[in-house]
């Protein structure tokens, strides 16, 4: 038994070192991706407002140097995949399940769409080692040997606010995601003890809220890339946007500067014009708000199902794409060409089967969960619908109002990562309970 | 009771949406990208070409000189999708204003076309091309008759390249 045991352990211990050395050697060969755009604002601490999250800017600003930040994402990329694949490990008792999904695991984990980002200069690596990590500290919060321990009810804690540091649209479900800590400590724990970790969770977590609703920047840019992608195909949009007093001469400066290289990008052109400012001034701030609100079929239909209301649309603006596609860095930029990672078939490289994958994934996703249901385990089938519903709720939010739909793979990545993540987890658990039953009869 | 059971509707519910949503995305969006005909990017945004010959200028339209040694033409497409269609290519004659008999080679096929003098020539030439990668097309000139212009310009010319589309 201790035998058996220590060979376990080892295990784990040579394949965790062989992913961790792996994912930095891959780090060491490319040449960290620098965005004109988007990258010096990450390197740049301030307190509040601040236009890039703390998450990121706080480690950039530290470490400086783009080799070693290359090499310190790398790192804690490795350690949150690691140990989400320890905390899954621990709910499976299957020895060849654990085999299969092992292997599975890290095909998943290397795939370049995931371990590219190491080596981009933006907020994808952590922002997606934060979701990693807080998906780990929630099936060991939920489900843990140690299950609703003090312990595990702080790095649950702690995983949250990492969470909601690293990318703008994360802090947006602070509401939800503090609910349910909150609400689940209260009735785990005794309520003295409670006070002022609640207290200071709840200070963090408003702050990182505050400051990412406190920015103009990508508001202004947001809204002209959302109006330009989206509302302009759709006749009776167009009109309602015309009607609130958008200037009609701003289309024909997002065609002019989309079509040919005039120094700035087309969505900056637009709200770099006095009319589009006036526009802002007089309303245009919460037109996206306003609109979405009084459109449900934009509000809740258009970001799965975009081509619905117009034939000049096409699935690659809706979330489906965000949620299949990935990005593809390492094909498109030469300082990685030396990377040693492929996208794998989690990630296929044409549209047709990344869809294909994704609704493979969500049918994996759905039938454990009816398995789960029909076999009635609650606590798994919950963790894994509220994950799935946040990832949802997430990915609205992001599609209304956080995501230009240019940049649709990349600021949907750690949605798109965490379904299969998502669907990964939640067949093993099925099968695992399945066999674990039929062995009890 | 009733709370427990409107809960388990709840769960079965939106356990059955997900799976009929998997089902929805594999026929809707993934079934029709099989047909390579059909392309979610605009075939014209991603289809570039890189010619052997450099660019110029006239006013301001951009025109590409054919030379009677070989051409070659790569079409690249910088989308991820597989693209096929054909490649639309307007031709003049050359500047000694006879016509030229022309061999358009691509992928193990050869297809001969004739220039005429003082018309604007199309030529459509079929091609497939994979997500980020390219395909060649080479151009030559079956007739050894010379073209030479006296302004000092040394080259051997064949046919002026006016127009090159994707459609």
């Amino acid at each position: 038994m201790k035998s058996s045991l220590f060979t376990g352990k080892l295990v784990v211990v040579l394949i965790s070192t062989i992913y961790l050395v792996f994912r930095i050697v891959n780090a060491t060969l490319v040449a960290p991706f620098y965005d004109e755009f988007d990258s010096p604002q990450y390197f740049i601490l301030k307190f509040f407002p601040s236009f890039r999250t703390h998450g990121i800017t706080l480690v950039y600003s530290i470490i400086k140097d783009e080799f070693l930040i290359t090499i310190f994402q790398a790192f804690v990329g490795s350690l949150v995949w690691i140990y989400l694949w320890i905390s899954i490990l621990r709910l499976i008792s299957n020895r060849y399940l654990r085999i299969v999904i092992t292997f599975l695991y890290f095909v998943l984990a290397s795939s370049s769409v995931i371990i590219e980002h190491d080596s981009s200069l933006l907020s994808e690596s952590l922002a997606i080692s934060s979701t990693i990590f807080l998906f780990a500290t929630s099936i060991e919060f939920f489900l843990g040997e140690k299950k609703y321990s003090q312990r595990s009810l702080y790095i649950f804690g702690l995983g949250i606010l990492w969470f909601l540091s690293t990318k703008s649209s994360n802090s947006l479900i602070f509401p939800l995601l503090g609910s349910i800590l909150l609400i689940t400590a209260y009735q785990k724990q005794k309520y003295k003890k409670l006070v002022l970790p609640s207290l200071i969770f709840i200070i963090f977590g408003l702050f990182f809220l505050a400051n990412s609703l406190s920015s103009d920047i990508t508001k202004t840019l947001t809204t002209s890339g959302t109006i330009n992608n989206r509302l302009v195909f759709v006749e009776s949009w167009k009109n309602e946007l015309l009607d609130s007093g958008y200037p009609e001469k701003a289309f024909s400066v997002w065609n002019d500067f989309s079509q040919k290289n005039l120094g700035l990008p087309p969505d900056q052109a637009v709200v770099s014009m006095p009319e589009f400012k006036t526009w802002w001034k007089n309303g245009g701030e919460s037109y996206l708000l306003k609109f979405t609100l009084s459109n449900p079929d934009y509000a809740l239909i258009a970001p799965i199902a975009l081509p619905i209301f117009s034939d000049d649309l096409n699935f690659r603006k809706t979330l489906l794409s965000g949620w299949s596609q990935g990005t593809d860095l390492t094909s498109e930029y030469k300082g990685f060409n030396k990377s040693l990672v492929t996208r794998t078939m989690f990630w296929p490289d044409e549209p047709e089967k990344a869809y294909l994958v994704l609704s493979i994934a969500l049918l994996i996703t759905g039938i454990s969960l009816l398995s789960l249901l029909i076999m009635n385990y609650p606590k798994e089938f919950n963790l894994i619908i509220v994950s799935f519903i946040l990832i949802l709720i997430w990915s609205y939010l992001n599609w209304w109002f956080g995501s230009k739909p240019a940049d649709m793979a990349r600021h949907n990545l750690s949605a798109a990562v965490m379904l299969k993540v998502i669907s990964m987890f939640a067949v093993s658990i099925a099968i695992d309970k399945f066999l674990g039953k039929r062995r009890l009869n | 009771m009733f709370r427990a059971r409107i809960l388990l509707f709840i769960k079965y519910l939106a356990t059955s949406i997900i799976i009929c949503s998997s089902i929805l995305i594999f026929t809707f969006v993934s079934m029709p990208l099989f047909d390579v005909y059909v392309n979610e990017i605009d075939k014209k945004k991603v289809i570039g070409m890189e010619p052997s010959i450099p660019l110029e200028f006239e006013n301001d339209t951009v025109f590409w000189w054919l030379v009677k040694n070989s051409n070659t033409l790569v079409f690249h497409n910088s989308g991820d999708e597989k693209i096929k269609g054909n490649v639309i290519l307007t031709l003049e004659t050359n500047p000694c204003k006879y016509s030229e008999n022309i061999r358009i080679n691509h992928e193990n096929q050869s297809n001969e076309y004739i220039v005429e003098s003082g018309k604007n020539t199309e030529i459509g030439v079929p091609v497939e091309i994979s997500g980020r990668s390219s395909t060649k097309v080479t151009i030559s000139f079956i007739d050894d008759k010379p073209c030479l212009v006296s302004n000092g310009d040394n080259r051997n010319f064949g046919a002026k390249l006016t127009f090159w589309s994707f459609e």
